[in-house]
């Protein structure tokens, strides 16, 4: 336990690399399922991860 | 003689076969006792799969040979196939999903970057086993045996197994994909039929005395696609399309005894329904029929 538990910007923070964490799992998997397409690829924004890793939860 | 064999009775066999799951650590509490590193292939599929070994079982039936120094050699000796079916049908922590559709003897996965399903070809399914199978030997400590999760498990005729078994384990029928589905996947063969019935709700409506010709209504179709930047379709498919869920919608069936306003022949329509901001028929939007 942290004495900053309640810090809002290192809560989200600590959020935001649960998500990365699990947004590269996810990546990983699913390069070996996605045929190439030629298009770019964009990462995710900070805010996209985070709406992403609630869905998940 | 006799009480030499008596002894070696008494002895413990020294190897050993188990069916052995992972699970967290009984002295730890809290995310500790989930951060204990698995041991043996089964811990390592089971630890990541719970869901699956739950319900399919024990990953592989592993032999335990004792080195001394309370130190075992262990070797997966025989995969259970059907967890490791169950596997490629995704973590839905993950969000992820994989199913396949018999009618069409397909699979689909859920990619989440573009939240919908897409095709996916076995041989690719086998890649993700075997990259699963690969990452399993290199993360295990060096007393697992790991030819067999690198080598055997991994040959095309065990692969083939697995995707095989995954056939049945993620099956689903066509209306997993139905247009009534929540379930939307790239380019199907229902997506024309979820844009027929979106039409027919949001552009039709019930008007007594009026009369909706077919021609003007696979226009207004042909408009509708275009304005959701499809392609448009041709009559032939149009007429099985739409008339079906006006029939669902309005209980009209399509009548071959309408005159148009200004005269002329008989024409195929309904009578009793219209269409909300019909553009004039253009002879190139025609040209497709």
């Amino acid at each position: 336990m942290r004495n900053d538990d309640n810090n809002p910007i290192l809560k989200r923070l600590d959020t935001l690399n649960a998500a990365r964490k699990l947004w590269a799992e996810s990546e990983w998997r699913l390069h070996f399922l996605r045929t190439e397409t030629g298009q770019e690829y964009e990462e995710p924004s900070d805010e996209e991860l985070l709406q992403w890793h609630q869905e998940q939860q | 003689m006799a009480s030499g064999a008596a002894i070696v009775q008494d002895q413990p066999s020294p190897a050993r076969l188990q069916l052995k799951k992972w699970q967290p650590h009984p002295w730890q509490l809290n995310e500790f006792a989930y951060n204990t590193e698995p041991q043996t292939p089964s811990e390592w599929f089971s630890k990541m799969f719970p869901e699956q070994a739950k319900r399919y079982g024990t990953p592989f039936l592993e032999l335990v040979e004792p080195l001394g120094d309370c130190m075992d050699k262990i070797s997966p000796i025989a995969p259970n196939i059907d967890f490791l079916a169950a596997v490629l049908g995704g973590d839905t922590k993950l969000g992820h999903k994989v199913v396949y559709v018999e009618s069409e003897m397909q699979f689909y996965f859920y990619d989440c970057r573009e939240r919908t399903y897409k095709p996916v070809s076995e041989e690719k399914l086998g890649n993700l086993m075997r990259a699963y199978l690969i990452r399993c030997a290199e993360e295990l400590p060096n007393n697992i045996q790991k030819y067999k999760l690198f080598l055997d498990y991994r040959s095309d005729n065990t692969i083939r197994s697995i995707v095989h078994r995954a056939k049945s384990i993620l099956a689903t029928d066509a209306s997993f994909f139905g247009a009534e589905s929540r379930h939307t996947r790239l380019q199907g063969p229902e997506l024309y039929e979820r844009v027929a019935r979106a039409f027919v709700e949001q552009v039709l409506e019930r008007q007594a005395g009026e009369t909706l010709l077919l021609t003007d209504a696979y226009v207004a179709f042909c408009d509708y696609l275009r304005k959701k930047n499809m392609a448009p379709v041709k009559r032939k498919t149009f007429k099985s399309l739409v008339p079906p869920v006006i029939q669902d919608e309005f209980n009209l069936g399509i009548r071959n005894d309408l005159h148009e306003q200004d005269g002329g022949g008989w024409h195929c329509g309904w009578k009793g329904i219209r269409a909300l901001d019909l553009e004039p028929v253009e002879q190139s939007q025609l040209a497709v029929a």
